[in-house]
């Protein structure tokens, strides 16, 4: 904790930032259906009405019904209710985001840091090496690592992270460039300060709002690209209730059962403009120049 | 007595920031009269180059706004102007010269072109009459080497000589009003004396007006014959520059002359003033500099002081104005 | 007289260099180099603030950098509290830290933006102490209510404060250490002149309360008399006059000090000072005139000038020139 500030300044930052996110409705908005969507991932088995069938079980006597009050969103070829598959791949999916997000974060932000800061050969090696690897088209790498270690939801969600870390990297290290020439930068040398705490007390915090931002839009668009991927059958495998998978069997039924694709098709749209949505919203929550607190 | 050249009566401009809106300047009146050279003396914050971009009608809006007020150029309201008569004003009647002579000059043209463009547009030379005109202005700004300076590219030059540029871009119209925006802020000593000699100069040969915005009152004492003073967007003090440097009637340009460190008193403290100018949002009642005025009585925290004429010309908005000093 | 003997030396430089390589060609060699500073002497003893004074490109603020490692030498030697900086190896380097500290020019820059400033003033603590975060705690209460600050402001950001108040929390900052040595680049130039001469008054109850010298790098020689014993005028890279600061003002032997102080803007036309007017704009750093480097836009230039470089003499009991029209016979450095 900070030495300047007391347990109820903390408390207070928190209420404001709180206040802020409530001031602009699209931003509640947001927040509310991202804390939804993870309610509902944590509650899935309560929530579903037919767990067994949301893994797998199938039900050849109930195929292809209608949306009514015993299956919410219908069934599908098999007979499952695609309700509770749903709502299980709301698992699915949040868990994939907050993944590969994560990694790539992990090992993209050390990385840009590192070279904005130290410069010189470091930069440029450590820049050139993210290029090579921004060159990389997520889905080719996919197939690629699919094709050397087996298609799998998990797989997937290794060959994405790979490709999306050099954003971040980019991303911060030309921050930390425009950064590092600050004086308040020269007076933490002046000080003394080691260039390992300069960089993760000084350019970190400084230099992290823009990539929070980015990492909350990119949640959707990592959903997205790995129901790309189950899509083109490389992620996830059936029977996992993963929206991508459903959508690519759902096409195949269309014109007969339209609510097939519907339904995973929404909770994709939704939980993308939740989260960019939440993007947005942070962006205005992290500058401390438009805040009071 | 004729009409001033430029007469600003009761202008006020607010501002909104996430704070709230604050009236950021509050001119009840300003005259600069043909000929004369003005300096308009604040601190940061007092809203002295909102002035500026107020009689220019540059005020950004959002998040700024004019509330009310006249700004009399040549018996006409500017303010009242549409947008295209007053981009006509700019530059062919009211010149301006800003702080940064590097932002404001166009990096990728030589500054011969600059100049000679200003001279084809407004004056409707062709480019051999603009390129000779933009000669002689380089020389009138007594620009070293004037020929060679035409092709050069504004990096290539000193802070002073870009200037100088300026000053030659705003003479270029023969406009009757120039406005200097501490037009010699960030330039070295030596320099910045050089500017002040020309300027100078310039108006005892052209007979142009300028009114020369600053914070610092050394510049303005040597080239302004009148001057005034602005504390948190108000006039505090106005009158002849002798004057009210030798007897200030004011406190707060007191307060200032008294906190300017000079090289023969290094032996005594400052006096100095404690304290901070209010901020637009939060403004104090009453007279704005009495928070911190040594000399406040009851009074300057319920009213708004009146203008005093302590002298001819000389008007103080204070209520212990006229009283001994 | 400026050198108190008994007092021990800060800072002792020794013909310093720095020299800026300007990068060029495919393989970005070196082309040219542009001469910050080329060849100071300077001694800065304890209780003998010294100002630094000249205009933007004599190297000034280079020097101070030089001094405190930020950029390494490119020649000479420099001996702080008599250790050895230039060879200094990395991690050895705290003893300079601890005992000199620095203010910057911009107020607004200064601070981490996202540093409440109770860490602000408290990272030198931090950095260089073992101190519980209670007794770090009070040694910021301390430092910002020298500075005339509410230790309720320790909870606050520099965004909350004006240019004056974060000038005075980056001192607070500097001097939370109790360093033997502030150095104060332009400290007020970015500011009022009101929220100036409330430091400037700070300042100097400062240096004797807690027994701090101060090397200001200033291109106002006001802020400097007020703040500096002495005074050492620099011009493209090089000291060209040194001495007890009242006397350089008031008897300038170099002819570009006389000019420095002639453009001083004057209040009262009655004392008007005899303006000496510079020629030319100041030369290139990359390539500096042959001899003495002033002689291109000095009033008083000779024939001799242009050939060698003048040598430094003293003129008078610790005021020491650059220039050949100085004819006194006295000690050569």
């Amino acid at each position: 904790m900070a030495v300047g500030a007391s347990r109820s300044t903390t408390l207070k930052k928190l209420k404001y930032s709180v206040y802020l996110i409530r001031k602009n409705t699209l931003t509640t908005v947001g927040f509310s259906i991202v804390l939804a969507l993870f309610l509902v991932a944590l509650l899935a088995p309560v929530i579903a009405p037919y767990p067994d069938q949301a893994l797998g079980a199938t039900d050849m006597s109930q195929t292809l019904l209608r949306p009514s009050w015993q299956h919410l969103f219908g069934t599908d070829e098999m007979g499952r209710d695609m309700f509770s598959r749903v709502v299980y791949g709301t698992r699915i999916s949040l868990w994939i985001g907050t993944l590969v997000v994560g990694l790539a974060l992990l090992i993209g932000v050390p990385l840009g840091l590192v070279a904005g800061y130290t410069g010189g050969f470091v930069d440029e090696a450590v820049m050139r090496f993210t290029d090579i690897f921004l060159s990389f088209p997520p889905l080719l790498l996919a197939i690629a690592v699919a094709a050397l270690l087996g298609r799998s939801l998990n797989n997937a969600m290794i060959s994405i992270a790979i490709a999306w870390w050099p954003w971040y990297t980019r991303l911060i290290r030309g921050t930390v460039v425009s950064l590092r020439e600050k004086p308040f930068i020269e007076a933490a040398r002046t000080i003394g300060t080691s260039p390992w705490r300069i960089m993760t007390r000084h350019l970190l915090r400084n230099s992290i709002s823009p990539v929070i931002v980015q990492a909350s839009l990119d949640f959707g668009s990592v959903v997205l690209t790995s129901a790309a991927l189950s899509f083109l059958g490389l992620g996830a495998q059936p029977p996992q209730p993963e929206w991508g998978l459903i959508l690519n069997t759902a096409r195949n039924y269309f014109l007969v059962a339209p609510w097939y694709s519907f339904f995973p098709g929404m909770a994709m749209v939704v939980t993308v403009l939740a989260f960019n949505l939440v993007g947005d919203g942070l962006r205005e929550v992290t500058d401390p120049k438009t805040r009071r607190l | 007595m004729p009409a001033p050249l430029l007469e600003i009566n009761d202008l006020q401009v607010e501002f909104r920031t996430y704070e709230g809106a604050g009236v950021t300047l509050d001119l009840s009146h300003l005259h600069v009269f043909e000929g004369e050279s003005f300096g308009l003396v604040g601190e940061s914050g007092s809203g002295k180059s909102l002035t500026a971009l107020a009689i220019l009608n540059l005020i950004p809006n959002p998040p700024g706004r004019i509330l009310r007020g006249e700004i009399l150029f040549r018996g006409r309201d500017l303010l009242k102007l549409p947008p295209r008569a007053m981009a006509r004003k700019r530059g062919a009647e009211i010149a301006t010269i800003f702080q940064d002579p590097m932002s404001s000059l166009n990096p990728v043209l030589a500054v011969g072109e600059q100049v000679g463009r200003v001279l084809m547009t407004h004056k409707g030379l062709n480019r051999a009459a603009a390129r000779a005109r933009t000669v002689e202005l380089f020389e009138t700004v007594r620009m070293p080497d004037a020929e060679s300076v035409l092709h050069k590219y504004p990096h290539e030059l000193s802070g002073g000589m870009r200037q100088r540029v300026m000053i030659a871009m705003a003479l270029s119209c023969e406009a009757p009003l120039l406005i200097a925006d501490e037009a010699t802020r960030n330039l070295d000593v030596t320099i910045q004396a050089g500017i002040i000699d020309l300027l100078a100069e310039l108006k005892e040969r052209t007979g142009v007006t300028v009114l020369y915005i600053a914070s610092n009152l050394s510049v303005v004492a040597q080239l302004c014959t009148r001057m005034g003073l602005l504390y948190a967007g108000q006039i505090v003090e106005i009158g002849g520059t002798r004057e009210v440097l030798r007897s200030p009637g004011h406190p707060y340009t007191q307060a200032l002359l008294d906190a300017i460190p000079r090289i023969g008193d290094a032996d005594k403290l400052l006096k100095v003033t404690e304290g901070f100018p209010p901020n637009p949002v939060a403004l104090p009642p009453g007279c704005r500099f009495h928070p911190r005025c040594p000399v406040a009585i009851t009074e300057c925290s319920e009213k708004t002081p009146p203008a005093v004429e302590v002298g001819s010309g000389h008007e103080v908005y204070c209520f212990k104005a006229g009283w001994s000093n | 007289m400026v050198q108190l003997t008994g007092q021990r030396v800060l800072i002792e430089a020794t013909r310093v260099k720095k020299y800026f390589p300007i990068k060029g060609g495919l393989l970005q060699r070196p082309v040219a180099w542009v001469r910050a500073v080329d060849g100071v002497d300077l001694i800065v003893r304890q209780g003998v603030s010294t100002g630094l004074v000249g205009e933007s490109g004599c190297g000034k603020s280079t020097l101070v950098r030089v001094v405190l490692r930020v950029y390494p030498a490119t020649e000479g030697s420099i001996r702080f509290l008599g250790q050895d900086v230039v060879g200094c190896p990395e991690g050895k380097l705290s003893f300079v830290r601890r005992n000199a500290q620095m203010v910057f020019q911009d107020p607004y820059w200064s601070l981490n933006p996202r540093m409440t400033i109770g860490d602000v003033v408290a990272e030198p603590l931090t950095v260089h102490t073992r101190l519980s975060r209670v007794e770090i705690g009070e040694q910021v209460k301390e430092a910002l209510e020298m500075m005339r600050l509410s230790s309720a402001d320790a909870q606050r950001y520099p965004h909350e404060f004006s240019g004056g108040q974060r000038q005075r929390i980056a001192i607070a900052r500097a001097l939370v250490l109790r360093p033997a040595l502030i150095i104060l680049d332009e400290p007020t130039s970015a500011i009022d002149v009101l929220a100036q001469a409330q430091i400037l008054n700070l300042l100097r109850s400062l240096q004797k309360e807690i027994n701090l010298t101060y090397l200001t790098v200033s291109h106002d020689l006001a802020v400097v008399s007020h703040l500096c014993k002495a005074v050492a005028v620099m011009y493209l890279g090089k000291v060209v006059e040194y001495g007890p600061t009242k006397e350089v003002f008031e008897t300038p032997l170099h002819p570009y000090t006389r000019a420095l102080i002639s453009a001083i803007p004057e209040f009262d036309s009655v004392n008007k000072r005899q303006r000496v007017v510079l020629t030319g704009s100041v030369p290139s750093a990359i390539k500096p005139p042959s001899g003495c480097r002033f002689h291109t836009r000095c009033p008083e230039a000779e024939e001799g000038c242009a050939e060698r470089e003048p040598q430094t003499v003293e003129a008078a009991p610790g005021h020491t020139v650059a220039c050949f029209k100085v004819a006194t016979p006295g000690r050569v450095h």
